[in-house]
This record gives structure tokens, sequence and C-alpha cells, in this order.
């Protein structure tokens, strides 16, 4: 008898590849890592905040050139349209930026409809070239974020980005109420958002080039209420869409402090606080292949003792811990899972008052406290 | 990741990146998109190499994160399909691909239909049991086994393969070779 398994076993070792591509696998998990750092952060914040005004928004891009400068300055021409009658089910928009085109799918598989579930998208991606656009093929030069979560209670709308050095790509969740939602780019174009239903959901999604800001986005409710946003653009262009407001509310003033800094890996690394109309952002840069997160939380105030976000240690970088403490800490005590004790300074940015430390690879936090200049505690907190 | 950490994943790395690229070959029947979806595989793995270890079998571990990886690929390649009618590219032979007799059974796999590639590479050559190739490929047993006797099937009929094929004296599961070789 012929044996199935040594014979595609034998047919399979023909096989030849090429040779391992290690420093791009481990730049390319590096990069993974630096997104999942959002998550975890996500995580963070639903543990410890106490109170907290508004509502947590979180994003994060992984390392990418920076966005390619036009050469052309004409404006590109922006669709985008619900998907047509007969698209795949989980589609939930289509469009053009220039000759590329681009197709958004909501994944059912990873908790389409399920709260508090991770919501994964595929983005399929057409360059165009010289292929005419009726007939050319949607190839995969897209790819699936999985970190959406859905809008909470008073939060129209979260959206996630994916994209590289020439296009974005943004799509997320709306809530029931919101009619639709409305991007303005700096080019001057508008790109409007129809929310299409699948799997129970209400979805929009948007391509732009990554050269192309966003100066604002506005959003209409069933009842008439319109919200306006002025977004945080991330070092590779794509936008945090934050805090959402009635159009005249107060807003945060800008300020942008360097909350740490360092050097490592041959390269230099640091932590940088942006405070605007989005609310806050951090952004963890490192000039090697370390890459750079963002993580940002929608406050016009924060008033509480709040771990902001983790970061793992890569190669010889340190790890990296951030948040927000009550506006009369002077200090934040630090505990660490070693028994090791240590104080960090409190630094004013804008409204908020954030502070930052880093960690030796294999040290954890165990417990954090915020103290005035008295040495009064405001406010602890013990990490899981 | 400590550099200890990182000399160790840079070890394994190099150590079964062959045999992860003939894993993903055997699921995708590309070279090209083989490499891309073994390397998609390893970064993910560096980007949670603690746990992997922790784990305590990397190559079990790596070797689901590729079958998975050809998930996403295929339910994306699904979509486009479908939008377009466009067909699959044609098979056009890999110079990667000695010559060899046997050799003949990887153009017969990549002709198969993915699903039914892939149940044939996870039940027959990983040697996983049906359950664990239903789990892994996100579908019912049931699936697996009339995957596994259509893909037996095309491939006994599809082209000069018999002498390479299970016949009816073979030790196969009867239900898969029910309804498919008798």
């Amino acid at each position: 008898m012929s044996d199935l398994r040594e014979d595609l076993d034998a047919a399979l070792r023909t096989v030849e590849p090429g040779q391992a591509p290690v420093d791009a696998a481990i730049r390319s998990g590096r990069r993974i890592r630096a997104r999942r750092r959002g998550t975890a952060i996500a995580t963070a914040i639903g543990v410890v905040v106490t109170i907290a005004v508004g509502y947590p928004a979180v994003s994060h891009r992984a390392a990418a050139p920076a966005p390619t400068q036009p050469t052309d300055r004409r404006p590109v021409l922006i669709t985008d349209t619900p998907p047509p009658a007969g698209a795949p089910a989980g589609v939930i928009a289509v469009g053009q930026v220039g000759i590329t085109t681009w197709q958004v799918s909501a994944d059912k598989s990873d908790g389409s409809g399920q709260a508090g579930r991770p919501q994964c998208f595929d983005v399929a991606l057409d360059p165009g070239g010289s292929t005419p656009l009726s007939g050319s093929v949607l190839d995969n030069g897209g790819s699936t974020d999985c970190d959406l979560r859905y809008p909470g209670q008073g939060d129209p709308v979260t959206l996630e980005g994916t994209g590289g050095n020439a296009l974005y790509v943004m799509a997320g969740g709306v809530a029931a109420n919101v009619q639709y939602v409305v991007v303005h780019l700096a080019g001057g174009q508008v790109v409007t958002m129809i929310p299409h239903a699948a799997y129970g959901r209400r979805f929009v999604a948007y391509a732009a080039p990554a050269s192309d800001r966003v100066l604002s986005a506005t959003l209409r409710t069933d009842g008439g209420q319109l919200l306006a946003t002025r977004p945080f653009i991330q070092p590779d262009g794509v936008p945090v869409f934050g805090l959402w407001a009635t159009p005249g509310r107060a807003q945060p003033p800008t300020a942008t402090v360097v909350l740490d800094s360092g050097r490592a890996d041959g390269g230099s690394w640091s932590v940088t606080a942006y405070e605007g109309p989005w609310g806050t952002c951090v952004v963890t840069a490192a000039s090697g292949p370390g890459g750079s997160s963002t993580a940002c939380r929608a406050t016009v105030r924060g008033t509480s003792l709040a771990v902001l976000g983790f970061d793992e240690s890569v190669g010889s970088m340190p790890s990296e811990v951030a948040g927000f403490a009550p506006l009369a800490a002077t200090h934040i005590a630090v505990t660490l899972t070693n028994g090791t004790s240590f104080q960090v300074p409190v630094m004013a940015v804008g409204n908020e008052r954030l502070w930052s430390f880093s960690l030796a690879a294999g040290q954890g936090v165990r417990r954090l406290t915020a103290r005035d200049s008295a040495g009064h505690s405001l406010g602890s907190t013990t990490l899981p | 990741m400590s550099t200890g950490a990182d000399e160790e994943f840079r070890e394994f790395m190099r150590g079964r990146w062959p045999a992860m690229v003939r894993l993903a070959y055997g699921l995708t029947g590309d070279l090209g998109h083989a490499e891309d979806i073994t390397q998609a595989a390893f970064a993910r793995a560096y980007a949670a190499w603690g746990r992997v270890i922790k784990a305590g079998d990397p190559e079990a571990y790596l070797r689901r994160i590729v079958i998975n990886e050809n998930r996403r690929r295929f339910r994306k390649q699904r979509v486009a399909e479908v939008l377009l009618g466009v067909p699959p590219d044609s098979s056009v032979p890999d110079t990667a691909v000695e010559s060899d007799e046997r050799a003949a059974l990887l153009p017969a796999l990549r002709q198969l239909p993915p699903r039914q590639r892939a149940v044939v590479v996870l039940r027959f050559w990983l040697d996983m049991s049906e359950a664990d190739t239903a789990a892994a490929l996100g579908c019912s047993v049931g699936t697996v086994k009339s995957q596994a006797s259509r893909a037996l099937v095309a491939l006994r009929h599809g082209s000069a393969l018999a002498g390479f094929l299970p016949t009816d004296s073979d030790r196969l599961e009867g239900d898969i070779i029910e309804g498919g070789l008798r």
C-alpha cells in the first residue's frame, strides 16, 4: 500500500523555502506588540479609573514610514458609499481614493454583535494603476484589525485605523441613533459615511490619503443633535477620533510635554503627551524598530489616578508605564512586584496631570499611590 | 524581550522555518503566499514569545498560527472572488519544486479547493484527528469527513496519482472512505 502521509511528506520536502527572514519577522513582531499596547491600555483604564470625565478612547498604530508628500496638489477624488445590492454579507462600505478602490467588511467570526468582544475588519484594496477599475481584482492588500470596541453609552462612534504610508482606512461601529458621520479633510474634500448594518450592528468606514490630514469630523443623530471632534493625528497620519462634543462646548487646551525619554538599542525613545480638543494622547516612540504607539483618553479633564498604558520592553528598550493623576498630586509612589519602591513626579500637561516611568525587563508594578506635596494619599490602586 | 530571548527566537525561527513554509505551502499551494503566511506567523509568535515558551510546545503553537493565518487569507480571498468573479490564479509550476515523481502530488493538491486542501494537509500529513482538524479549520467534524472524502476522490481521479493514493484496502478510517473511495 502507498502511505499518503509519507508521499505528502516527500512531496512537500521538495519545496525549498528561501532563507528565514528573521530580522523582518522580529520587526513585524515588535510592531504587533506595540499595537497590542493599545488593547492593554483599554483594559487598564477599565480596571483602574475611579472617576473619569467623558469616556476612554484608545487607538494605536505601529511605526510606519512618514506619510508621502503628494507630488500633485490637485485633490484626489474620494468616494464612500454603502455596499451595492448583492454585495457579500458583512461588507459595510466601498469607495475610491483616486484610482484605488477599497472595500471594508465586518468580520462575523470575532464577536460581531457581542458587546465587549473584539471586532475584526477585512480591508480589500486594489491599487488601480494601469488596470481599468471596472475590471480590476480586489486583492489582499489590506489587513485586518481586531481591536475595535463597540460604542458604549454616550459614545457615538468608535473608529480604528489601518494603513500604510500612502493610504489609510478607518472602520468602526456607530451608535444606533447616528444618522451619518462626516470627515473634513485638509485637501478640502468632505467624506460622508452612511452607517450600514451587518451582523446586528451598524458600521461606517472610509479611506483617505495619509498625506491628507483630517481637520475635523461631525455627526448627526436622529434627534438632530450635531456632535463634532477634532482628531489627534498620529505620527503616521492616521487620526484618533477622541472627544466628540456639541459645538461650542469648552475644549481642553493644546499642550505638548515630553514625559520621559532615553536611549537604548543604539537609538532613542520618548514618551510624549499631547493634550488638545481630542482629549489626551500619549505617544511612545522609538527611533529603532521598536515602533511607536498611541494611547488616548477622551476626557475634558481627568480627576483621578489612572493608568493609561503599559508597554512591554523590546530588546533593551525599557517597559514604559504612563498615566493620569489627580490635579493636586505632585508625585506617584510606585511599588514594584519585587518590593522596590520609588517616586516619580507628576507633570502638568494642559488641564491634565500625567506621569510616566520606565521599568527594566522582568520588573512589574504592584501598587501606585498618588500623593500631594504634604505626602497625603490622594488615591491608590493595586495592579493585577 | 531580553537579548537572550531574542536569540532563542532567532534560533527557533531558523530551525523551524523550512517546515513551517512547507506546511503553509501545503495549505496554500503557492510558495510566495506560504512564505508570507509563515513570516506573519513567526512575527505573531515573536510578539507573544513569552507565552509561546510558557505553553511548552512552540512548534505546535506556531503551527496553529500558520493554520489561522491561512484561514484569514482565504476569508479575504473569498470576498474578492465573490465580488468580481475573477478566476483564481492558474497553477503555474513552481520553480522551487523538483521534478520528482512524487512532486506530482503538489500540483494535484493545488487543484483542490482551499478547504479540501487544508483537510488533506492537516488530516493526512500532520496526522491530526478529525476533531482537531475540525477545530483548526473552524468547521464541523462532518465537514472534515466529507471534504476529506471529496479531496481523496479528486486526487485519485485527477491525475496519474492513483499509485500514491489510498485504495480500498488502505487502512483509512471507514467513514472517510465511505462514499468517497468505495
